[in-house]
């Protein structure tokens, strides 16, 4: 598919929390760029990139219909005409600047448009201003200059949000994040960028994400024949049932808390390419239930302990008379130990 | 309806259509394990929409959908039915902790004296790794948690063919108002019994 840029438009947005609509509106400055007028070596790559950005996530429906106030200036800019884009363009600049506190410097709100047959695709950026993008705001409008050099452009920082759908009146529900200023990816700053300004949530849920972590590590443990490695991933599920509440990505639970060769393991039972790097809450109970360990113990002296979801698999239980039993244990010997008493 | 013919429409359904019903398969999967420990759930079960009743929905009012491919939500369909009606709210609810939504409604009737369909109607966003693995040509799915009088009328109603009220005779209409009333009622009835049975205890 061939893709032409059909709309631009750049705002300087300062952190205006809490600001009258009034005063937000006179201190957002900016206005359309002309697509030519782009530096085009910068922006199409970036442009080209954004289908990688790598987190889902979907609007948020307002009074539970399907209605929310962002996707509607989405789709405006999508598919309206020059006037309607350049209103939605300026309306989400200035939602941006209230969403945004003193903690966050000026920065550089860009909207870029572009189109491939009957798919559009909307990009919203925000890159901190007088970096590596210098803006100039006149009478005539905003001027772009990008600082020509390779390092800096490498080491990009923004955040940005891509939407991309066709004409459908039901289409542009779901998106894609990036923010390349949080320390451990996008989780530190979900609540600002996500929440507040897209009026979004990421695509999965506290329970599901909990629900995955639950399920992988069960999954690798079962399939991990080193005791060692079964003793330092379990030792992990213990860690991480103890930060409940925390915000995580699968990825960052692996980084964070698993040696190397554990890791590769984690991340390829993570069931698909869009899970990994969005960001959830630890649900504890959530994790206790998918982690659950049966053990049964004979005469105060023999315990034998598994998943719980495989243990009858495993070990089969036969009544005895004087409320005795017999225990078959079938499987394969994978280590073996005598310990002192 | 997208410049697309009949014909043409029936056919891209109908490619589609094993994918969605694996998909529809897998989705009932997540959904019963996500309810395992909830009492009084009648029944869980999800389907693809069948062929003939994409095509005939697509085509009845082609000015409300603009691409139906993508615009029918219902692709994939699950139904939960739940024997209380306060049952209702406690399973939305827990389904909404694994599933995001975009749509939350209570379909009841317009006016009081009014009797027909009734319903918790939800479109949900089919989970990440569902979509992937199935290659999903769309994103969401519909949900609809009801009580068994609910599903029993709205079951009866569906099987007796009474789609436009148009084409229904008014005695008919009456009997199926007469009917739909009787459920309203024996739902209300019967979950003032639960909750005098049940007292102070929690719902799960």
């Amino acid at each position: 598919m061939k893709w032409e840029l059909i709309f631009c438009a750049g705002y300087i947005v300062p952190p205006c929390k809490g600001l009258s609509d009034d005063k937000i509106n006179r201190a957002v400055r900016g206005s359309v760029i002309a697509v030519e007028d782009l530096p085009q070596d910068y922006f199409i790559p970036l442009f080209r990139e954004s289908v990688n950005y790598p987190v889902g996530i979907v609007f948020t429906p307002e009074d539970g219909e399907q209605r929310n106030e962002v996707r509607k200036f989405v789709r405006m800019l999508a598919f309206g005409d020059r006037h309607t884009r350049e209103q939605s363009a300026r309306y989400l600049a200035c939602r941006l600047a209230s969403a945004t506190d003193n903690r966050s410097p000026t920065g550089l709100f860009m909207v870029l448009v572009g189109q491939a047959e009957k798919r559009v695709r909307v990009i919203l950026w925000k890159f901190p201003a007088n970096e590596i993008i210098q803006a100039a705001v006149s009478n005539e409008g905003i001027r772009i200059q990008v600082l020509e050099d390779a390092f800096l452009r490498d080491s990009t920082y923004f955040k940005a949000a891509v939407y991309e759908d066709t004409a459908g009146d039901r289409g542009f529900w779901t998106g894609k994040v990036e923010d390349k200023q949080a320390k451990w990816g996008i989780t530190g700053v979900s609540d600002y960028w996500i929440r507040a300004f897209l009026k979004s949530v990421p695509q999965l849920t506290d329970i599901e994400g909990s629900r995955q972590l639950g399920r992988i590590l069960r999954e690798l443990i079962k399939k991990t024949s080193s005791l060692k490695d079964q003793e330092t991933l379990v030792d992990a599920a213990h860690l991480i049932k103890s930060h409940h509440g925390t915000i995580i990505t699968l990825r960052d639970f692996a980084r964070r808390f698993l040696p190397d060769h554990l890791q590769r393991g984690f991340e390829s039972l993570v069931k698909a390419k869009g899970l990994i790097d969005i960001p959830f809450r630890i649900d504890r109970p959530v994790l206790d239930r998918e982690l659950r360990l049966k053990s049964l113990t004979i005469d105060d002296q023999f315990t034998v302990r598994g998943p719980l979801d495989v243990f009858e698999d495993y070990v089969q239980v036969k009544d005895l008379p004087e409320n005795k039993v017999e225990i078959r244990l079938a499987g394969t010997i994978t280590e073996e130990r005598i310990h002192a008493r | 309806m997208n410049g697309l013919k009949k014909s043409d429409l029936q056919k891209v359904y109908e490619e589609r259509f094993p994918k969605l019903e694996q998909a529809a398969k897998e989705l009932e999967k997540r959904i019963k394990t996500c309810l395992e420990d909830v009492p009084r759930i009648d029944l869980i079960c999800a389907r693809a929409k069948s062929i003939e009743s994409f095509v005939q929905k697509a085509t009845r009012k082609p000015e409300r959908y603009t691409d139906p491919l993508k615009d029918i939500q219902d692709q994939i369909g699950v139904r939960i039915v739940v024997f209380y009606l306060d049952d209702v709210q406690y399973v939305t609810e827990k389904v909404l902790g694994q599933f995001r939504h975009i749509e939350d409604q209570v379909i009841e009737q317009p006016e009081p004296e009014r009797f027909g369909y009734e319903a918790r109607h939800l479109i949900c966003l089919l989970p990440i790794d569902i979509l992937e693995e199935y290659e999903l040509p769309i994103e969401f799915f519909e949900l609809q948690v009801c009580t068994l009088f609910q599903h029993a009328w709205a079951q009866a109603n569906h099987d007796l063919g009474y789609k436009a009220k148009e084409e229904i005779a008014e005695e008919e209409r009456k009997l199926m108002a007469w009917a739909a009333a009787q459920a309203w009622g024996a739902d209300r009835i019967f979950n003032e019994l639960w909750r005098m049975r049940r007292g102070n205890d929690t719902l799960g």
